[in-house]
């Protein structure tokens, strides 16, 4: 690593550089750090604070915009709605996955080049085309505005397929016929042999897909239209556009996002190297 | 010695099975996928309205008005223009960021968490904090502008400046995205090659030229195609930024989908466009593998 | 407890090449069998397909005289040992060597108390709690010798075992392998390359080449009766010796004419031959190298001169250039021969191998 740059250059030059490297990386943190904070200060203040610009932090810290968020609001609610529909969804795209990724990589059968084909056909489709047929499909089998369509229109996550197939060829062939030979059946290989050796690519497909499936917003406000069945994106703006009526009341629109966003982010700060590895290391991106 | 009668049976994993393993992930595929693209396609043969229950098929007029609608090529221009302006910054500003922190030092590793959340943090909420920080009046944009001795933007309520109010919004969601790739591909650049460069008297600047810049070319041409696939379907920061608007000028080519779909009721048309976006994911991928041929080494 | 029957067997992948040619083979209980053969001889295929990990193109797989074609691995009750001991790496020792019986749904305490006694007879006993990732090679070995043994399977399947171990552990493996059968009293089937642990370890050797059978024999039979000279020249270290020849008559007794003189014949000799009809035809004759003899000038059939004088110990490599050919030499006189020194050379009659010089079959062993 200490090879990269042999930095033999003169002094002034090299602080030049280190100057720069702090103002690009410092007004690059506080670019992607500042709606954040203006989010989180924000949503402490009064009426009055929102509308002077000239104050920064709250005079003093309205705590009740939260309570009030968490406690007199349909917030939580759509949290949790959004919380337990992606648990079963990426439950769900784990299991498909991880089966399919496994006929794929080692199941013998005639199509399986042309599968593969087929899967990487589609991962490169925008999904938004397919808005319209599937909606009506839901339609035709009566599952509009309701969890049941949400989940059942979700349950493939071809990203997941690519992960776990790229986590699944580093495993020697070996391994999955020593289970077959102790008399596994491939069932069984999969989860007792393959799973726990690929511990960190369903980790992350895990986890990304969670985040994607819980932030999800333009198909699941296409096909729910009653505010009980809301996930947290459609819920939020349903909120924004009702209370916050475009002005009024943003402390509370800002609180209620920031209800939203918190959690989020102590989750990613918990498991941000899952995300970091999944996304550089193992998806299999050579380079 | 070989008999002339060969019997293939692939008998090892049989059929069972393997239906078995692929069947859970190959119905949704089917029902929500793949029959859905051809649905689409085929319905962009027709005059359905989704409340009628017949239709006809009128062929390609759903093309043709689409060529003659002013609207649709607005709404590719503003496609190109949105898809260029938030593939370009987030790759370069990615990988200057990632050149930056590919040494680890004291607080890097909080660095990177900042420049990466807003990729995780969902993009309505967020789009509704920067709908606030875009306010004309009472705004921190313009406070902070005003500050800087500079004039005031009217953000996303002028149709001079919504689209780079929404480019901004999208990169400042998919920096640390890119900036994540380029850290791992970074990361793996051998080592001897920089030792080999240098003993050729390759250093800064060429050494990033020569070295770097080949060596990750795999990372860059991948996100371009995901960058450039997402940017066309943009839809969470537009809905709730600007809903297209104003007069039109940050509707994309999914916006229109979507109005024409959802708000219209004109499904011929809406899956015309949607073909059009397919086409178009089709076709510019196939071009930057093409072109990626010549500057991609894997 | 099996007997394995293989009845035209043959594999043959997509593009159309055939890793088995229609072969046939038996296996009785008990057998130690070794399939042995240079790569890509099929080895490896055929015993595969006896495990059930590969499918098999054509022809009849039979266990205690069940079709077995169609029956998955996991069902066979076969046992395997992989080349690269495919240990699962997530699980301990313990874990590894238990996984069989936990499928089977064995209880709890008994299977304690096999893999404790399976542990032990392999010396085992302190390493259960480790992962693979921090066993040695033989300690690996054994682990997945012993996830074979406590299943007591109708058969072990054996490929390559040794082959990643050096030199003085796969000695010290090899008997450990011999001792496990005579112990165990099952059917092994073990493939290998190194001819020697095919003739120390088989009760019954297949020789395999492109596909195809050679010869099945036991490994004295293998060594004194080849069938063709690929056999002759596969099984023995140093390789047998071969040589031009030319089958002559004089005074009613056949010889063979070679390169610097003549080979007499032994009676038995003589009359396969002539029943063959190769009097005044060209041969190819085979040697091996402990039953060449140095003899005086008069009675060479080769003279050359040693090239390479290799000490054992108890024994010697001679190497001897006699013209365009090198005659190898395995000798118990183990004083120096000097490099360059002229050897005249000729054969212990009856251990001389005759070939058909165009079918390489065996004309007289």
């Amino acid at each position: 690593m200490n090879t990269r740059y042999s930095d033999n250059r003169p002094l002034p030059l090299r602080i030049l550089a280190l100057l720069g490297k702090i103002l690009i990386l410092g007004s690059a943190s506080i670019f992607t750090a500042f709606p954040f904070i203006w989010m989180i200060v924000s949503s402490l203040k009064t009426k009055a604070d929102i509308l002077n610009t000239d104050i920064f932090f709250p005079t003093e810290p309205q705590w009740n915009n939260i309570t009030s968020i968490l406690f007199n609001s349909p917030i939580p609610r759509y949290i949790f709605n959004s919380a337990w529909v992606s648990l079963v969804i990426v439950a769900l795209q784990i299991i498909s996955g991880a089966m399919l990724a496994y006929a794929l990589v080692f199941l013998k059968f005639r199509t399986n080049k042309i599968l593969f084909a087929v899967v990487m056909a589609t991962y490169m489709l925008p999904v938004a085309a397919t808005y319209i047929p599937s909606y009506i499909i839901l339609a035709d089998w009566k599952m509009l505005d309701s969890f049941r369509g949400l989940i059942i229109s979700s349950t493939v996550s071809i990203f997941g397929i690519f992960l776990l197939r790229q986590g699944f060829m580093q495993i020697p062939k070996g391994l999955v016929e020593a289970a077959r030979m102790d008399g596994a059946s491939h069932w069984r290989a999969l989860w007792e042999v393959v799973a726990p050796m690929t511990k960190a690519s369903f980790i992350t497909f895990g986890l990304m897909n969670f985040i994607s499936t819980y932030n999800n917003y333009m198909w699941p406000s296409l096909i729910t239209k009653s505010s009980e069945y809301f996930l947290v994106s459609q819920g939020l703006r349903a909120f924004f556009i009702r209370d916050g009526a475009y002005g009024t009341e943003w402390a509370l629109v800002m609180a209620a996002s920031a209800v939203v966003v918190v959690p989020l982010l102590v989750l990613f700060a918990f498991t941000q190297k899952w995300f970091i590895n999944g996304i550089g290391g193992e998806t299999g991106i050579k380079g | 010695m070989a008999k002339p009668k060969r019997k293939y049976k692939r008998r090892y994993d049989n059929t069972a099975t393997v239906l078995l393993f692929i069947l859970p992930a190959l119905i949704p595929l089917i029902v929500f996928w793949i029959y859905p693209i051809l649905r689409t396609i085929w319905l962009s043969f027709t005059n359905w309205d989704y409340i009628s229950p017949t239709y006809k098929i009128v062929g390609l007029k759903n093309y043709l008005s689409l060529l003659r609608n002013p609207r649709f090529y607005e709404a590719l221009g503003h496609t190109v223009v949105f898809t260029a302006g938030t593939l370009f910054p987030s790759i370069i500003l990615g990988l200057i960021l990632a050149l930056l922190l590919v040494k680890n030092f004291r607080g890097s590793g909080i660095l990177k968490f900042i420049l990466f959340s807003p990729w995780i943090t969902p993009t309505v909420a967020i789009s509704i904090v920067w709908s606030w920080i875009f306010k004309v009046d009472g705004g921190i944009a313009n406070t902070i502008l005003t500050a800087l001795n500079m004039s005031p933007l009217k953000w996303i309520n002028s149709s001079d400046t919504a689209m780079m109010s929404v480019i901004i919004v999208t990169v400042w969601k998919s920096l640390g995205y890119c900036m994540i790739f380029y850290l791992s591909a970074l990361e793996r650049v051998p080592g001897e090659l920089y030792e080999a460069g240098a003993l050729d008297g390759a250093y800064g600047w060429r050494q990033f030229v020569d070295i770097t810049l080949p060596s990750i070319s795999p990372t860059t041409f991948f996100l371009m195609i995901i960058t450039m696939v997402n940017s066309l379907q943009a839809y969470d920061q537009i809905q709730v930024l600007t809903q297209g608007g104003p007069s039109g000028s940050t509707r994309t080519l999914l916006y229109m989908y979507y109005q024409l779909g959802f708000n219209e009721f004109n499904m011929g048309q809406a899956t015309a466009v949607a073909v059009v976006m397919i086409l178009l994911t089709v076709g510019l991928s196939v071009i930057q593998f093409k072109v990626s041929e010549k500057w991609v080494y894997y | 407890m099996a007997e394995i029957i293989l009845k035209n067997i043959t594999k043959e992948y997509e593009n159309g090449f055939q890793a088995v040619k229609n072969i046939d083979l038996e296996i009785k209980d008990n057998e130690f069998v070794i399939l042995v053969g240079p790569s890509g001889c099929g080895k490896s295929t055929t015993l595969r397909m006896i495990a059930g990990l590969e499918d098999i193109s054509d022809g009849d797989l039979y266990l205690d005289g069940k079709r077995i074609n169609d029956v998955s691995p996991q069902d066979r009750d076969i046992a395997m040992v992989f080349q690269n001991y495919a240990l699962y790496p997530h699980m301990t020792v313990y874990q590894n060597i238990a996984y069989s019986l936990k499928i089977k749904k064995v209880p709890k305490d008994e299977i304690d108390r096999r893999v404790k006694e399976v542990a032990a007879s392999l010396g085992l006993t302190d390493l259960l709690d480790r992962r693979p990732g921090q066993l040695s090679g033989g300690q690996k070995q054994r682990v997945a010798m012993g996830r074979a043994i406590i299943r007591h399977p109708k058969a072990f399947l054996m490929d390559e075992p040794l082959s990643n171990l050096d030199a003085k552990l796969r000695g010290q493996m090899r008997v450990e392998i011999a001792d496990l059968y005579q112990r165990l009293n099952t059917t092994f089937i073990y493939v290998t390359h190194d001819q020697t642990e095919a003739m120390t370890l088989g009760t019954k050797i297949v020789v395999m080449k492109d596909g195809e059978i050679q010869q099945i024999d036991s490994p004295t039979n293998l060594f004194n009766y080849p069938v063709n000279k690929f056999v002759a020249g596969f099984i023995g270290t140093p390789t047998m010796n071969f040589f031009d020849a030319e089958c002559l008559e004089e005074n009613g007794e056949l010889y063979l004419k070679t390169a610097d003189g003549k080979i007499v014949l032994t009676p038995e000799k003589q009359q396969k031959l002539r029943e063959g009809n190769w009097v005044g035809k060209k041969v190819t004759g085979g040697i091996r190298p402990e039953h060449v003899r140095i003899c005086s000038e008069e009675e060479t059939a080769f003279k050359g001169n040693v090239s390479v004088f290799e000490l054992l110990g108890s024994n010697a490599i001679i190497y001897v250039q006699c013209g365009e050919e090198r005659i190898v030499i395995n000798t118990d006189e183990t004083a120096q021969q000097e490099h360059g020194k002229e050897l005249f050379l000729n054969v212990k009659e009856e251990k001389l191998h005759i070939f058909d010089p165009e079918s390489e079959r065996t004309i007289t062993n």
